[in-house]
């Protein structure tokens, strides 16, 4: 089992999007493949399933009930399985961290009770850093992706990357950046400070802004169906393409 | 009673035109799109001759005065002419008839030789069989385990030596009779087919070998054997001959030990701490080179991966242009000037020289764009050996030389340079004899400065500095990989005066600083050197190989005192085996018979520049290469094709002559004209193809698109992202192929995102044309920032030319002959239509084409 670890500082940066479409690509190119939402919005299941949010039921009720963690996982039309986060209650976050703090190892944990074979792809889509859930995660994965957003609110957390490597292995820690729209002077400029900045791994891969993103999902269906040849798909490409050669070294220098 | 005659006649001849038989002929013969050339020539004159010769033909065609030749031509041969024409058209289709016949016999001819030579092919085939059963034995490994070991001791390797050479010398030595010659041949013909299926470098060597023992024989039996003649005009032109043959012979030798082996050099790594990379000046020396040429090496110059603090660029204007001025402030680079033009841009360097401090110079012509790993790649050298003076990189072409857009050989024939920058300048290296080529080079300040600077006693200083440099024990080094492109000369006449100034040049250093003489080299750097200034005199001895078969033909004066079967039987093994020997060791830089092309071109050129420099080499002057202009419309070259033309006719002339000899004249020595009238041949097939060069077609653009396949992102004005491929590129716009895009509207305005190295960057676009899913696209106007970031993006980005030689066709000798062969028809084909369009509008019936500059004399 190999855990593949999203995650940002940011809200708003396509990160479900990415993971969802992601998994779905490294399906079709023959990984098993396990998506699981750590985030309270749902968001995830919620672009797997094509369905609203609310009405999907996930892992956090299971844990509270204590019932068998992956109880609710699902399988969608493209073959990926994934186990939703849940509907979320006003209390659901805060009692599911009160739970989960009495066991700095809990996710190790749970990850460990799953019967995955060897090969297969765990793909974590985590909640804003910081968080509990996030700082577990680390532990365990084995490809940390911070996803990154470029212009102004990445400017202000350019301290960010030494902050994270404290909790986590430098050398499996890379920057994707997110929703790049190079023709924009604010992402063209901060993009060059970035690169400027030391210690930061940057992916040479990154995601795209592209309106086809958006467009597809309003009408629930992956861009790599509705838009084939667009930029944002041929990035998930890249990427799938990326993960699957770094998964294989076992080496995730970029 | 005439009528009577006749009309049953005319019937007769109007059914065998359309006979089955004749269709089905003309069927099978009009494929060829050669065929189809020559067919419209025939129309073209046919047609054409009519009005030429009866002033009153016009009026009977019912042309006006005012119509298009084409539309006349058009009318006659596609288009209903009036009833009491048709003899025009029968006059047409006879000679279309004639044609065909010619040529049915013609191809029964060649495929009678073809079957003639199955026995050859078979042979050939039974020796590559021979060859992959051979070659699965592990050779290699025994002979590194069990006979390495026995010649390690240096005395083993000098008594071996000592066999070799004097074994040499027999088998070079030892006359044989025509019978032991044609084993000779035949078994130096079997080892080399074997020989060459075998894998690695040392075959090459093998053949070379061998091909070097062939020479050799022939050249001892030629000098024994050959020199008896019957008068003292036979006794001279002998001795000539002679002598060119001579020259090639010690070409050949230096040649082969220039080239045995190849260094094949790469970069050396650079110390990880950047603040100990030496300080680099880059000079871009311009003389009067338009801004749209220097403006892009000027781009890439700075954008060279590099601590910014230690790269200085700077452009040496010796045009002393305020235009240049001012873009030098605006791109905050060095501007160098001189009130005089002293020694061009020898000079103009020396100047900068002064000025400037950095620890290393960077040199690049006005038009070679640097990638931005140059420096990383070749200053790693310096740091690493100290005695390194200079390092050089080819220099690529990205645009067609006059050959390469004349022939249409483009990206299929490696060009006249491939040879050198890919397998000479390599193999000098391992010699430590790299030159100095004037440009995508680097070199040590301090040496430079010890040897005065750059050379500025001869014309081509370039290679005499470096010379300078060697004599003064520094290193130099060559690395084999393309880190600079620029353009080539865009006309022949241009190019023969570059290569007049190379020859003149390298005369004149074996004149005045000649390498086998004065201290400081070793024996292998002062072949090297030589070699490439003797290489420059061949245009001598090729005008003596292109007349000398006309001695015989015309005067019959027998030059070559001997049998012309034992003449062939000794000739031959050198040919065959010097050709099959470079076609393996140099076939991927230069096809076999290019090479003949290439010099003929220039030997009329370069003879009288080469003998007058070794006579004074004070004479001549430096002139400036013109680069990036535009051949607007096509025309024949006749002032530069003259000598050309004189020997082509002189050839002709004398192929004719030998027709008569062969079977009235002299039919009792029949072997003696059949070898003189294949010499014949062979020149004007050569001759043929530089008339094919002095035809300058038209050039379509003005800045060259280079054809490259790498990502590309398009931006519409939705918000949509497309995966586009860069299909080409040049400064003004780019071709995009897009899947699934659908019809855009021309002159929609798009952005297009382009990587360099990991960093997208966007520029403006207009749509120009689409055709399914090509688009192709026109910068919109860049600021300069992103004009930066397009040359980094384009012709600066790291491994764009890596793939280049990758269309290239591969050498295949026979193949090549066929190519050159057919050149040759066709440059003949292009040298008469030129004339006639030349003689009709001479005698003002073709004003409108004369009027379109398509004639120029």
């Amino acid at each position: 089992m190999k855990v593949i670890q999203f995650f940002s500082a940011w809200g708003g940066v396509g990160q479900s999007t990415l993971v969802a479409h992601l998994s779905a690509t490294l399906v079709a190119s023959g990984q098993k493949v396990l998506a699981i939402d750590l985030s309270c919005g749902n968001a995830l299941a919620s672009y797997l399933s094509g369905q609203a949010a609310a009405r999907i039921k996930g892992w956090s009720e299971d844990v509270l009930t204590g019932h068998w963690w992956a109880a609710s996982a699902q399988q969608n039309s493209e073959g990926v399985q994934f186990l939703p986060f849940g509907e979320a209650m006003p209390d659901t976050e805060f009692r599911l961290m009160q739970l989960i703090s009495q066991n700095p190892n809990w996710l190790k944990l749970v990850l460990g009770q799953l019967d995955l074979p060897s090969d297969a792809i765990v793909m974590l889509d985590c909640p804003k850093w910081p968080s509990l859930l996030t700082k577990q995660a680390m532990e365990v994965a084995d490809i940390q992706l911070l996803c990154t957003p470029l212009g102004a609110p990445m400017f202000h957390k350019t301290g960010l990357y030494a902050e994270l490597t404290q909790h986590c292995d430098k050398d499996k820690l890379h920057a994707l950046l997110m929703r790049v729209s190079p023709g924009r002077p604010s992402h063209a400029e901060s993009l060059d400070f970035l690169q400027e900045l030391p210690n930061w791994s940057i992916l040479a891969q990154t995601l795209h802004e592209d309106d086809g993103v958006g467009l597809a999902q309003l009408h629930a269906v992956g861009v790599m169906a509705a838009f084939p040849h667009s930029q944002y798909a041929q990035d998930i490409r890249d990427l799938s393409d990326w993960l699957i050669k770094s998964l294989a070294s076992g080496r995730n220098k970029s | 009673m005439t009528v009577r005659v006749l009309a049953p006649m005319r019937m007769a001849w109007a059914k065998l035109l359309q006979l089955p038989l004749f269709e089905a002929l003309r069927e099978k013969l009009d494929r060829p799109v050669s065929f189809a050339l020559w067919r419209s020539w025939i129309k073209q004159w046919v047609i054409q001759l009519g009005p030429a010769v009866s002033g009153q033909a016009r009026e009977q065609l019912e042309v006006t005065g005012g119509e298009r030749w084409w539309k006349v031509a058009l009318r006659l041969v596609w288009m209903k002419t009036p009833d009491q024409h048709t003899w025009r058209k029968d006059l047409f289709r006879t000679l279309e008839f004639a044609l065909y016949s010619i040529l049915w016999v013609g191809r029964g001819i060649l495929s009678l030789i073809y079957w003639m030579f199955a026995p050859l092919r078979w042979s050939m085939r039974g020796l590559d069989l021979f060859a992959f059963r051979f070659r699965r034995l592990p050779i290699g490994q025994w002979v590194q385990t069990s006979v390495m070991p026995l010649i390690a001791p240096v005395w083993v390797r000098a008594v071996l030596f000592a066999i070799c050479v004097s074994v040499g010398l027999m088998v070079v030595t030892t006359p044989f009779s025509w019978r032991g010659q044609l084993l000779f041949l035949v078994l130096c013909w079997c080892s080399a087919m074997v020989i060459r299926r075998m894998p690695g470098r040392y075959p090459g060597l093998a053949m070379s070998t061998i091909a070097l023992l062939a020479m050799g024989r022939y050249a001892w039996w030629r000098i024994e054997n050959t020199l008896i003649f019957n008068s003292s005009i036979e006794y001279a032109l002998g001795l000539g001959l002679l002598l060119a043959e001579a020259y090639t012979w010690l070409v050949v030798v230096l040649g082969f030990i220039q080239c045995s082996w190849s260094l094949q050099r790469k970069s050396a790594e650079l110390p990880a701490d950047k603040s100990t990379w030496p300080s680099v000046d880059v000079y871009i020396p311009t003389y009067n080179e338009p801004m749209s040429v220097v403006r892009p090496t000027v781009l890439a110059a700075m954008s060279m991966d590099w601590p910014q603090d230690r790269l200085r660029v700077y452009i040496l204007d010796d045009g002393r242009r305020p235009e240049f001025r001012d873009f030098a402030q605006a791109m905050d680079v060095g501007y160098i000037t001189r009130p005089d033009g002293r020694h061009a841009k020898a000079g103009n360097l020396n100047n900068a020289m002064t000025k400037t401090d950095g620890e290393l110079i960077a040199i690049f012509d006005c038009d070679h764009m640097p990638v931005r790993s140059f420096l990383e790649s070749t200053v790693g050298w310096f740091v690493k050996d100290e005695r390194i003076a200079m390092v050089q990189t080819p220099h690529h072409f990205f645009s067609p030389d006059p050959f390469e857009r004349n022939l249409k050989t483009f990206k299929r024939v490696p060009n006249e340079g491939a040879l050198f920058y890919g397998l000479i300048q390599d193999c000098n290296d391992l010699w430590n004899a790299t030159f100095f080529c004037g440009s995508c080079a680097v070199i040590r300040r301090k040496p430079l400065e010890e040897v005065g600077g750059i050379a500025v006693e001869t014309v081509t200083e370039d290679a005499h500095t470096a010379l300078k440099l060697q004599r003064l024990g520094y290193h130099t080094a060559y690395i084999n990989k393309t880190l600079a492109a620029g353009l080539a000369t865009e006309s022949l006449s241009a190019h023969v005066g570059q290569r007049i100034r190379w020859a003149r040049g390298m005369a004149q250093i074996f004149r005045v600083d000649n390498p086998f003489l004065g201290k400081g080299l070793n024996f292998f750097q002062r072949i090297c050197y030589a070699n490439a200034m003797m290489h420059f005199f061949f245009g001598l001895p090729r005008l003596v190989f292109m007349t000398a078969p006309l001695c015989y033909l015309f005067f019959e004066f027998n030059i070559i005192g001997a049998n012309a079967a034992l003449l062939a039987l000794y000739v031959m093994p050198y040919i065959l085996q010097s050709n099959l020997a470079n076609a393996h060791v140099q076939g991927e830089h230069r096809h076999t018979f290019w090479a003949e092309v290439y010099e003929t071109v220039l030997a009329w050129y370069v003879a009288l520049p080469t003998t007058v420099a070794m006579i004074n080499p004070k004479l001549g002057k430096f002139n400036v290469t013109a680069k990036g202009g535009l051949v607007e419309e096509g025309y024949f070259d006749w002032a530069i094709s003259k000598p050309y033309i004189v020997l082509a006719v002189l050839n002709f002339a004398g192929f004719v002559f030998g027709l008569f000899r062969l079977f009235w004249f002299n039919s009792y020595e029949a072997g003696t004209v059949l070898v003189n009238l294949f010499w014949a041949v062979y020149n004007m097939v050569i001759l043929g193809a530089s008339f094919g060069i002095a035809a300058e077609s038209r050039q379509l653009r003005t800045m060259h698109r280079v054809a490259t396949s790498v990502p590309a992102v398009l931006y519409t004005p939705d918000g949509c992202t497309w995966h586009a491929t860069c299909m080409d590129f040049s400064l003004n716009g780019i071709g995009l192929t897009i899947q699934g895009i659908g019809q855009i509207p021309s002159d929609t305005r798009l952005q297009v995102g382009l990587w360099s190295q990991r960093h997208e960057h966007v520029f403006p676009v207009r749509v120009v044309n689409q055709f399914d899913d090509k688009l192709g696209l026109k910068l919109e106007s860049l600021t300069k920032r992103q004009e930066i970031n397009l040359v980094q993006c384009t012709f600066a980005h790291s491994g764009v030319w890596n793939s280049w030689s990758d269309t290239q066709n591969e050498d295949r000798p026979l193949k090549g002959l066929q190519e050159i062969t057919a050149l040759g028809i066709h440059g003949y084909r292009i040298a008469l239509s030129y004339a006639w369009d030349w003689i009709l509008s001479s005698r003002g019936l073709l004003r409108g084409r004369a009027a379109n500059g398509r004639v120029k004399t």
